[in-house]
């Protein structure tokens, strides 16, 4: 009965414009599932045929196993598999662990709300500006040693290796800072879809202690739903090359450093050992997500024993304390090192051991950001091109991609995750290969295309939450009064969701103010942003304009964070009617049955 | 201020038959013809640059260069309607071999640089594969203000001819920075060096190769370490491993005393600058005899530092501007460099406010009032400790920085 | 066995005084008993189920039971458990949902609730008897999301009392199953108490689940106040 009287009320000529729309919109959609396989071939192709000697663009006709004798006669190769695969694991395994003990020790308590609070601005912050903060912080004239100068009778800072260290620990502690508030914002999501407290009770009612039932009942329960999150982290570590450009080891460096080295190599043949490199570094990604996961099924069948033995546990475990002190130990750390960041960019003299700067000024600001313009024009309008299409396009699978068959869908989602999963270094390598060949790099809108690579699966992640707890009720009711599925759209479905995507947009803004390798891979050199600048300050002695940069980094996201909450609270005030009308709506529907969340919770 | 006063017989042949045949090249005009010469050519340049975009590939590790290079790029497009972009580039080798790629790939217009920074190896890479733009230097009107005669090493480029395609920027040396709160008597030589290392370790390190200062201070040890160092004048040959042998012997002695006793190196000479500061380290390399000065200025330095250079001299060179063969904008690339080599941007780039880097021109050649500013300029740009003038010892044959640098980091990176 | 509560007092704490949900209120449950508390919502009978299994302790009162005011002693055969942590108090829970963990397959949530090292036979014993009493015996393997809602509940049950409970404190179990169902549980959960000679607190808000002994509770004069 609904559905005719939409039809008997709709006018002719709005329907058929909006089922023209809908039409070729469904046609589209169907390129999608194929669009990002292709990518992924090309971008393996790119770096497969090389690495066995086959590169056209530089006079490499022929298949030949040399790139690999190059590779392997690298001094030290073994040195930096090893530690890249030390500090990448290492990493991970870490930052799981620290959220794991996050999690234990203060869920439900005011460091957990405080956490949510303080998180999402630190996660906004690109991972480049936050180890240029851990240098500050860590390296021996940085303001820990500072703050020890004075108790330990330091004249000069002592001879220690604390950054830049050859086993990476330097860097791994950078990589925790970042991603342990990336896991842990994952998991406050994955924690809001599972009875926690009711498994707790249920669990400590049978005797079990508050620790066993967090890992007896409720981790088991939370792991797989931030086992793609870890992946990613897993990734990323392994692979990553900013932070390792500022904080990792150089002698020797990283793998996906020298790949990036080789690359950039006028040798052309080392382009060659770039690319088996490169292949090198996805199979080791490969090999050890496969033994992560692998080690995951071990440990839940070799655990079975323990899970069900019935080992209750002490009544309270000082883990609990301790952990709660660690991780405030680890927020606050990871605060004050932006805020050393800040306090540099306005210091003129800053010798050690002084804590405090003997000479505050602007004069840096006044004289070096001129020269910032550029790269921040750069940053920004990269970052808000590939963040509008980004949430565009997710908004369109969003709304299209339930037409699609059931594996098409799921390997849709699997092909826009691949980016993320895929060590950054081996796939840019291979997207960049045949731009080159095609002439392609060096212009903006490729800049932005393989930017967007990044943002889009971001702002796919955080719109497929609100946009399945959209009730679709709403839109069946919009249909009814307007006839119009692109007017119920825009009028009904879009209002309501308008502050998830103002978070998306800005989450694509801090994705891709972050990215390094995309714009130096892309851009030829020719196009520079915020971040590719600072990692290329890093070497250089100017802490003071490196600072500048960094604080740069930082301000960007969180101004669009900042954005991202205030427009849609304006906004509303102008769309007051139609909140009005759709409150009517709920208030109709909760005659039936409760309503439920309608939208996102900024 | 740096004179070659203890050149190598070779090079010195080379430099003046190189210096008479550019002579000869260019058809002897009086100053007054030259000058119209140019002027009519010179107007097309000028009109050709206009609105043309020139994409410049140099090193944008310093704030003072990028800065310097950011007013360049207001003038030109002020006085000449060019725009300047800056490429600032960690390394200048990636740069090479985008032309390389460039021209493997059959991209020979529109290529993606239009002025490089560079000099030595990276220089003879393009040159002898035909991968530069020119000659042009003689083009350029502020051509004049040059003279190879006092400064040869601004038409030999590592031994190289030049041959005007590549114009000369500025001039360097390797000097010495240290601080006279940690050390009252700086090494003179390498072996006090040495021996200064073992009685304060910690105090001294020098940039890992393959950064191009640290390539130099290898090259530096080398040439004074080895009885005969004219051998560097030639190609590496098969005797590699017995020339080098006494650098090899003389680092692995130093490396235990050095900063972090060796086990790693600063990335760059100007991250050695922030060392000093705090006083980690009690010595700094630069290849710019201003650093010290600069630095101090910047507030990068405490005002203690002072600049000195080893007994027998130190290793200078040139660092020139070329046009990639394939630039898309090379009147603008030529417009650009031409104001580049004019007093006004030489000796702003030679105040050690700006940047501090030595000029190319001869001061002799200059009119008076520059002259006298460039004097005033150097006076106050010293950081040098005596007023002797310092020895400029000449570059190894270009094939020693590659073979050094590899040789380098199989032993050292471990 | 016994469950005796004495002078409970149960109050929402307000930016201005209190709003008392339950004052004075003692109670002896005898072995075996089976008591119903009835009362509309909001008058305090699950806050005081949280009080009796120690999810209001005073030294967990945080997060949002910090809300709540309350006191009054309970002990179980005589032994004070008042400030025992809720894992030492051995207070059964039966709650709406059966909460079996689907991490785990049936055998395995009943050895969950099994006693510490007790010998492999002894638990294969126990846990063969518990699905035997709830009719379950072939379910062993079975995962619980593919059981029916009234085996899940029976298999709650007999989780619940593996664990050897001195009390057991059941929280509207009956109130999602449909009605042919309910009846039927409603007989396994009451028998199964009785045969175990446990004292059982119900709450509940429907007079069909009721036992025979009944407490009604009525919301109190600022009744507006709603908690739940």
């Amino acid at each position: 009965m609904i559905n005719s009287t939409s039809t008997s009320t709709s006018s002719y000529a709005a329907r058929s414009y909006s089922s023209r729309w809908a039409y070729l919109a469904s046609r589209g959609v169907y390129v999608i599932p194929w669009l990002f396989p292709l990518l992924t071939a090309i971008g393996l192709a790119g770096i497969i045929l090389p690495a066995f000697g086959w590169l056209p663009a530089l006079g490499y006709n022929s298949f030949s196993l040399a790139p690999w004798q190059q590779l392997l006669a690298t001094p030290g190769l073994w040195t930096m598999i090893l530690t890249t695969l030390f500090t990448g694991v290492g990493a991970t395994l870490l930052s799981l662990l620290l959220t794991m003990v996050f999690l234990i020790s203060s869920w439900n308590t005011r460091l957990w709300k405080l956490t949510g609070r303080t998180l999402p601005p630190l996660l906004a912050i690109p991972h480049s500006a936050l180890a240029i903060g851990v240098v500050f912080l860590l390296s021996p004239s940085g303001i820990v040693s500072r703050i020890l100068a004075v108790p330990m009778d330091w004249l000069h800072p002592p001879d220690l290796l604390t950054v830049n260290d050859p086993w990476g620990l330097g860097l791994i502690f950078a990589l925790v800072l970042k991603e342990v508030p990336f896991l842990c914002l994952m998991l406050i999501a994955a924690v809001s879809q599972t009875p926690i407290e009711r498994l707790l009770t249920t669990g400590r009612s049978l005797g079990y202690s508050h620790l066993q039932c967090w890992l007896k009942l409720v981790w088991p329960l939370l792991y797989p739903k931030i086992r793609l999150s870890v992946m990613i982290v897993l990734a990323f570590s392994l692979s990553v090359v900013d932070v390792s450009l500022i904080i990792g080891p150089n002698m020797p460096p990283l793998l996906p450093v020298q790949i990036l080295q080789w690359q950039q190599d006028p040798d052309p043949a080392l382009a060659l050992a770039a690319a088996a490199g490169a292949l090198l570094l996805l199979l080791l990604v490969g090999l050890c997500m496969a033994c992560w996961l692998q080690l995951e099924k071990v440990l839940t069948s070799g655990l079975r024993g323990w899970l069900t033995g019935g080992y209750r546990g002490r009544s309270r475990s000082i883990l609990i304390t301790s952990g709660r002190l660690l991780f405030s130990g680890l927020l606050v750390l990871a605060w004050i090192s932006l805020i050393v960041v800040v306090i540099w960019s306005f210091s003129w003299r800053w010798r050690f051991p002084d804590i405090v700067p003997s000479d505050i000024s602007l004069r840096a600001w006044i004289r070096f950001f001129p020269g910032m313009l550029e790269p921040l024009q750069t940053t920004i309008t990269v970052a808000l091109t590939c963040s509008v299409v980004g949430v565009l396009l997710s908004v369109f699978c969003l709304e299209y991609c339930h037409r699609l068959s059931r594996w098409q869908q799921r390997s849709i989602v699997f092909f826009f995750y691949l980016p993320l999963l895929l060590p950054q270094m081996s796939f840019l390598l291979g997207i960049q290969t045949p731009l080159v060949a095609l002439h392609l790099d060096g212009y903006w809108w490729t800049v932005a295309a393989c930017h967007l690579l990044y943002v889009f699966p971001y702002c796919y992640l955080s719109l497929v939450d609100p946009w399945q707890k959209y009730d679709q009720r709403f839109s069946h009711a919009g249909l009814i009064l307007s006839g119009s599925r692109v007017r119920t759209f825009l009028k009904v479905k879009l209002p309501m969701l308008i502050s998830p995507l103002f978070t998306a947009l800005a989450l694509g803004v801090a994705v891709s103010t972050a990215l390094y390798l995309p714009t130096v891979m892309a851009g030829a050199g020719r196009y520079e942003t915020l971040t590719t600048e600072a990692v290329a300050l890093a070497s250089g002695g100017n802490r003071r304009l490196l600072a500048l940069y960094a604080v740069m980094q930082m301000l960007v996201p969180m101004i669009f964070f900042g954005l991202a909450i205030a427009v849609p609270r304006l906004s509303s005030l102008r769309l007051s009617s139609l909140r009005l009308s759709s409150l009517r709506l709920s208030s109709l529907r909760r005659n039936h049955s409760p309503p439920k969340r309608s939208t996102h919770e900024s | 201020m740096i004179k070659n006063t203890k050149g190598y017989p070779l090079t010195a042949m080379l430099t003046l038959l190189f210096t008479v045949t550019l002579h000869a090249d260019v058809p002897l005009y009086t100053e007054h013809t030259e000058h119209t010469e140019h002027t009519d050519n010179w107007q097309e340049t000028l009109n050709a640059a206009k609105g043309q975009t020139v994409y410049m590939n140099a090193w944008g590790g310093s704030a003072n260069i990028n800065n310097y290079l950011h007013w360049a790029a207001t003038e030109l497009r002020r006085r000449y309607d060019v725009k300047l972009r800056h490429v600032k580039v960690d390394d200048i080798a990636p740069v090479i071999s985008r032309v390389i790629a460039e021209k493997n790939a059959g991209r020979n217009t529109g290529g993606s640089a239009d002025i490089i920074w560079l000099n030595g190896e990276n220089f003879r890479t393009l040159n002898s594969n035909g991968l530069l733009y020119g000659p042009f230097a003689s083009r350029l009107p502020n051509w004049r203000y040059i003279d190879p005669k006092e400064k040869p090493t601004t038409v030999v480029d590592f031994g190289e001819p030049v041959n005007g395609m590549e114009v000369p920027w500025g001039m360097a040396q390797l000097v010495f920075i240290y601080d006279t709160a940690l050390v009252s008597k700086p090494p003179k030589t390498m072996q006090e060096l040495l021996s200064f290392s073992k009685k304060n370790p910690g105090l001294f390190t020098y940039p890992a190769p393959p950064d191009f200062v640290g390539t130099t201070f290898l090259k530096q040890a080398l040439i004074e370490l080895i009885a005969n160092p004219e051998r560097l004048q030639k190609p590496v040959g098969d005797d590699f491993n017995r020339v080098t042998k006494p650098l090899w012997d003389y680092l692995d002695a130093l490396h235990p005393t050095l900063w972090r006793r060796g086990r790693i190196f600063p990335n760059s000479s100007v991250a050695m600058l922030s060392l000093v500061d705090d006083g980690e380290l009690a010595f700094a390399l630069s290849f710019n005899p201003g650093a010290a000065r600069a630095g101090i200025n910047d507030g990068l330095l405490p005002n203690t530092v002072r600049t000195y250079v080893h007994k027998g001299g130190t290793i200078g060179n040139s660092h020139f501007l070329a046009i990639p063969y394939n630039s898309s904008a090379k009147a603008a690339a030529e417009v650009t460099i031409n104001f580049l080599i004019s007093p006004e941007a030489q000796l702003r780039k030679a105040d050690p406010k700006i940047w501090g880097d030595p000029t190319v021109l001869s001061a002799s050649r200059l009119q008076p009032e520059d002259q006298k500013a460039l004097k005033q300029q150097n006076a106050a740009a010293s950081t040098f400790d005596n007023k002797t003038p310092i020895q400029t010892l000449t570059e190894p044959h270009p094939d020693w920085v590659k073979a050094l640098e590899e040789a380098w980091l199989k032993r050292y990176r471990r | 066995m016994s469950l005796e509560l004495n002078t409970i007092r149960l109050a929402i704490r307000l930016s201005e005084g209190e709003h008392i949900l339950l004052d004075n209120f003692s109670l002896t449950v005898a072995s075996g008993e089976i008591v119903s508390i009835m009362g509309p919502s909001g008058c305090g009978k699950s806050t005081l189920l949280a009080y009796l299994c120690g999810a209001l302790a005073p030294e967990t009162a945080s997060g949002s039971s910090s809300e709540i005011n309350a006191s009054g002693t309970i002990s179980i055969d005589g032994c004070d458990v008042t400030n025992m942590a809720m894992e030492k108090r051995k207070i059964g829970l039966l709650f709406q949902d059966d909460l079996l963990f689907p991490h785990m397959n049936v055998e395995e949530n009943l050895a969950f609730a099994l006693p510490y090292r007790l010998s492999k036979n002894e638990r294969h014993h126990r846990i063969s008897e518990a699905l035997a009493a709830a009719g379950l015996s072939g379910y062993k393997k079975s995962d619980p999301r593919r059981l029916s809602g009234g085996q899940r509940a029976r298999i709650s049950l007999m989780r619940t009392l593996l664990a050897e409970p001195r009390a057991l404190l059941l929280d509207e179990p009956f109130s999602k199953l449909d009605s042919r169902l309910r009846t039927q549980i409603r007989d396994f959960v009451f028998t199964t108490i009785r045969e175990r000679n446990i004292p059982a607190l119900m709450v509940t808000h429907d007079r069909q689940d009721c036992s025979e002994r009944i407490i009604e509770l009525h919301r109190s004069e600022a009744g507006e106040t709603t908690y739940d």
